[in-house]
């Protein structure tokens, strides 16, 4: 079966793709930090820190439509919590784009910052996915002294997320080719309550079955890897510019709210 | 010559009482590659793990003159190498270089030479330019080689392979075979797979209901139809 996977386009040879992945994901952090740090009813100086995720889209041969497209996937997470914020922010607001002025509730306001840091984050998140292989990018992580269990389990997360997957959609099929569409609903949903108890005890057996392979080839509890990453001069340079453009984005910001 | 693997009156039981294996001896040779054949449940896999000390059990394990318990278990599995009969279990780094690169790291291999090491043993059993792929992105043929790497790469003394050829086409199998004959360790084969008994080992073990019910020459036994057949096996 076939997957939109994590980490697609990320064999790519571009200037973004061939930069250490601690540079890029410093980069992010960073960019994340930045961006949480705005007020939540700033929108217009959200519009410079687009540059840095579309730039490292743009030189790293990645589709704007494609991370567009995760941007969509992944907002039902988001948009409850932005239909609700008109409901329970109603203060006045006056607000500015450019040499506009207007007047809203601040729940709009953050509805839109909230939209608006979400697609950035994103973008950013992709950025970097689709330029780095996911196994760099978790020596990355090992290399920046995160917890070692954590990246050990983002490994592992990546490796059978689409076995999952794809034994959950066996699994329907095999209900469905049984006949289970023109069931009633209550049996659906009852086939559905199979399927992911189904699903959870097979995860749980193969769990025990990889444990086991772990500790037949000398797993003793201590994650051990290959040593691939290489900072060179162009990484410092990536990350000045970087830290620059945010420190711009920030401080440009501090002038406009005061 | 001191057998490579010696097995005496060994028991398995699980926890909701059934037991796979039954008062099994047996002792293999340096070199020899062993099949060992019997029905579905037969207790194929729990004989495996248990030289492995994946499952627990009643008996005496002796795997290169260390004898196995929990205290020499690190040892031992560092003299042998299982591949399993599903290789999403095997293979569970997020590419074929990590997967390959995880035992000679944890026998405490440096990286650049568990690197290279990983990499001479990748190219070997012909899966060169795949070392970032995902298993994930494997095909089942390629999958099962991966798995042979993997243990390869440790450089132990004798294979315990888990249905090796299941779910391969005829082409990935014969690769897989000539893969396993270039070897120099001794090899214990469970399988189903009677034909690749044949071409692999010059000594056939049938197994049925934990228990021990024929060992001998392989031509002797695949070549007796009436056994076969009255082990399920024909």
């Amino acid at each position: 079966m076939h997957h939109s996977y994590i980490d697609s386009f990320s064999q790519g040879d571009s200037p973004i793709h061939r930069l250490d992945a601690r540079a890029k994901l410093l980069a992010v952090i960073a960019y994340t930090v930045v961006l949480v740090s705005f007020s939540r009813y700033a929108l217009a100086v959200l519009v410079p820190m687009t540059i840095a995720p579309l730039a490292m889209l743009w030189l790293g041969g990645v589709p704007v439509r494609f991370a567009l497209r995760r941007v969509l996937v992944l907002s039902p997470f988001i948009a409850a919590l932005c239909l609700f914020s008109p409901l329970y922010d109603r203060s006045a607001q006056s607000g500015f784009f450019g040499p506009w002025q207007f007047t809203v509730t601040g729940g709009w306001l953050s509805a839109g910052s909230i939209a608006a840091k979400f697609t950035l984050e994103v973008l950013a998140i992709t950025a970097l996915t689709c330029t780095t292989p996911f196994a760099l990018l978790l020596e990355a992580m090992r290399k920046l002294r995160m917890p070692k269990f954590l990246v050990m389990q983002l490994g592992f997360l990546y490796r059978y997320i689409f076995l999952l997957i794809d034994e959950a959609m066996r699994i329907r099929r095999a209900r469905d080719f049984r006949g289970a569409r023109g069931a009633p609903l209550s049996r659906r949903l009852a086939a559905a309550g199979g399927i992911i108890g189904s699903l959870f005890v097979r995860t749980v057996e193969r769990s025990e079955r990889v444990y086991a392979a772990m500790c037949i080839r000398g797993y003793r509890g201590e994650p051990h890897a290959l040593s691939r990453l290489h900072f060179r001069a162009a990484d410092a340079i990536f990350l000045t510019a970087v830290a620059g453009y945010l420190l711009l984005c920030r401080w440009g910001y501090a002038v406009i709210a005061h | 010559m001191s057998e490579i693997l010696k097995a005496e009156n060994l028991f398995v039981t699980y926890h909701d009482g059934t037991e796979a294996l039954r008062g099994v001896s047996f002792s293999v040779q340096p070199q020899e590659r062993v099949g060992i054949i019997g029905p579905n449940g037969a207790g194929k896999t729990s004989l495996m793990l248990a030289v492995m000390r994946g499952v627990d059990f009643r008996g005496r394990i002796v795997v290169d003159g260390v004898e196995l318990s929990g205290r020499t278990a690190d040892d031992v599995r560092g003299r042998c190498g299982m591949t399993f009969q599903d290789p999403d279990d095997q293979l569970f780094s997020p590419t074929l270089l990590d997967d390959v690169a995880f035992g000679p790291l944890n026998q405490g291999c440096e990286p650049h030479a568990a690197e290279a090491k990983s990499r001479q043993t990748i190219a070997a059993v012909g899966l060169e330019g795949l070392e970032g792929r995902c298993a994930h992105h494997l095909s089942g043929g390629q999958k099962r080689n991966a798995t042979l790497a993997t243990i390869f790469s440790m450089q132990v003394k004798l294979l315990l392979l888990d249905e090796p050829g299941a779910n391969l086409d005829f082409r990935s199998r014969r690769r897989l075979i000539d893969l396993v004959r270039r070897r120099d360790e001794a090899v214990l084969l469970a399988t189903h797979d009677l034909d690749m008994v044949g071409e692999l080992c010059g000594r056939v073990m049938i197994l049925d209901s934990g228990s021990i019910v024929a060992d001998g020459a392989a031509g002797e036994i695949l070549g007796d139809s009436g056994l076969l057949s009255a082990h399920g096996l024909a």
